[in-house]
């Protein structure tokens, strides 16, 4: 067969298959009811996963944990032999350290739970991408895990993303703008179809 | 006014059928020659030549949809003026990178024609493309019969058009293997 004939072959698809791939393009929708619920549910379920972590990273005197690696556990651990009382001080070092040594190179968080998608995301780096998949964002009530004057760009390639932030934030954020995330807050970010990439920078 | 509406009309040998279709499908069948062929006059030209075909095939033929009908007239026609435009070395539509990808799939990519029953091999296409997600199958077709460049196809679909690439790659790779297990001679 050549390339000719399996042309001409494909003239021969059905009259059916032709026609729907002339109709015109339905965009879908993601409603925002269950997605607002699922967000909700999974601002729960994280929450209680941070919390269980905090409490078993302040009991524990490890190592630091480098910022180069992004497992599971690799949620910033207090400086050796630091004390529960100098543990905020510990930990802003630890945060401007990484901050100097932000690695640069984006995270990619595909296929992977949303608790661990925000304990990956280390807030090192300056970029996240998501891939056809979901990326949960939580703030404290400081506004961590971004620093004062940080703020987010989203930019998608594609159909069917949509972000929003919630608790005081901005209810919905379009492509490509740029929003502080609030304190109590969270940012959803259903890539869908698209490639999502979140900048996260410091204002100017 | 109705497809069956036209084809009556064709089938009485009423000449009114040949501005009901260019009036209802002359865009259409344009907008594919003008894919294949990337020449305005020439596509226009391949219009009419399609009108003709029509005129001449029925009745012979009863098409229920006449648009896919009518199409399919108008890319055999445009493909065999681009094969002469090649000839004459002029021309730049999208017939020969189409071909050109469509070697992929062919186990001799350069090889002579054979003996093939193209209309069997396009209901086994069919049985494979059914088999793809929407947005796939919609990809897939509007390269491969409605021979649009991979950048209109992303701009129709809201895709980027690395994505439509990535997409017609993988198909291509797959139909291959799917023609061949199903004993069609690629």
């Amino acid at each position: 067969m050549t390339a000719r004939q399996l042309f001409e072959a494909v003239g021969f698809v059905e009259d059916e298959l032709v026609e729907q791939a002339n109709a015109p393009v339905v965009r879908r929708r993601v409603p925002w009811q269950p997605v607002v619920m699922t967000a909700a549910c999974l601002c729960f379920v994280v929450g209680v996963a941070g919390a269980g972590g905090l409490g078993r990273m302040k009991a524990s005197s490890a190592a630091p944990a480098s910022n180069a690696e992004y497992s599971m556990d690799s949620a910033p651990a207090l400086a050796a032999g630091s004390t529960e009382d100098d543990a905020p001080e510990a930990a802003m070092e630890e945060k401007e350290s990484g901050a100097a040594t932000a690695a640069l190179c984006p995270v990619d968080v595909t296929d992977y739970p949303l608790w661990a998608v925000c304990d990956r995301s280390g807030w090192e780096h300056s970029e996240l991408v998501v891939n056809a998949g979901m990326l949960m964002v939580l703030t404290d009530a400081d506004g961590a895990p971004f620093a004062a004057g940080q703020t987010l760009t989203v930019q998608a390639d594609g159909a069917y993303t949509l972000g929003f932030a919630a608790e005081g934030g901005a209810p919905e954020f379009a492509q490509g703008e740029t929003l502080t995330l609030p304190q109590d807050g969270y940012l959803c970010v259903l890539a869908g179809d698209a490639d999502v990439t979140v900048f996260v920078s410091a204002e100017p | 006014m109705e497809d069956a509406a036209i084809v009556a009309l064709f089938w009485e040998r009423n000449e009114r059928a040949l501005t009901e279709t260019a009036a209802k499908f002359g865009a259409y069948c344009r907008k594919i020659a003008m894919n294949i062929l990337a020449s305005a006059r020439d596509a226009e030209e391949c219009e009419n030549d399609t009108l003709l075909a029509a005129w001449n095939s029925m009745p012979a033929n009863r098409p229920a949809r006449l648009a896919p009908y009518l199409g399919r007239i108008t890319r055999n026609l445009a493909l065999d003026r681009s094969d002469a435009a090649r000839t004459q070395k002029r021309g730049g539509g999208q017939a020969a990178l189409v071909l050109e990808e469509l070697e992929e799939c062919v186990a001799a990519p350069g090889g002579v024609e054979e003996d093939f029953d193209a209309a069997e091999t396009g209901r086994q296409i069919s049985g494979f493309l059914r088999e793809l997600p929407e947005e796939t199958r919609r990809i897939f077709l509007r390269r491969y019969w409605y021979c649009d460049s991979t950048a209109d196809i992303a701009a129709r679909l809201g895709i980027s058009e690395a994505k439509v690439r990535v997409t017609l790659h993988r198909t291509r790779k797959k139909m291959a293997v799917y023609l061949a297990e199903r004993g069609v001679k690629v």
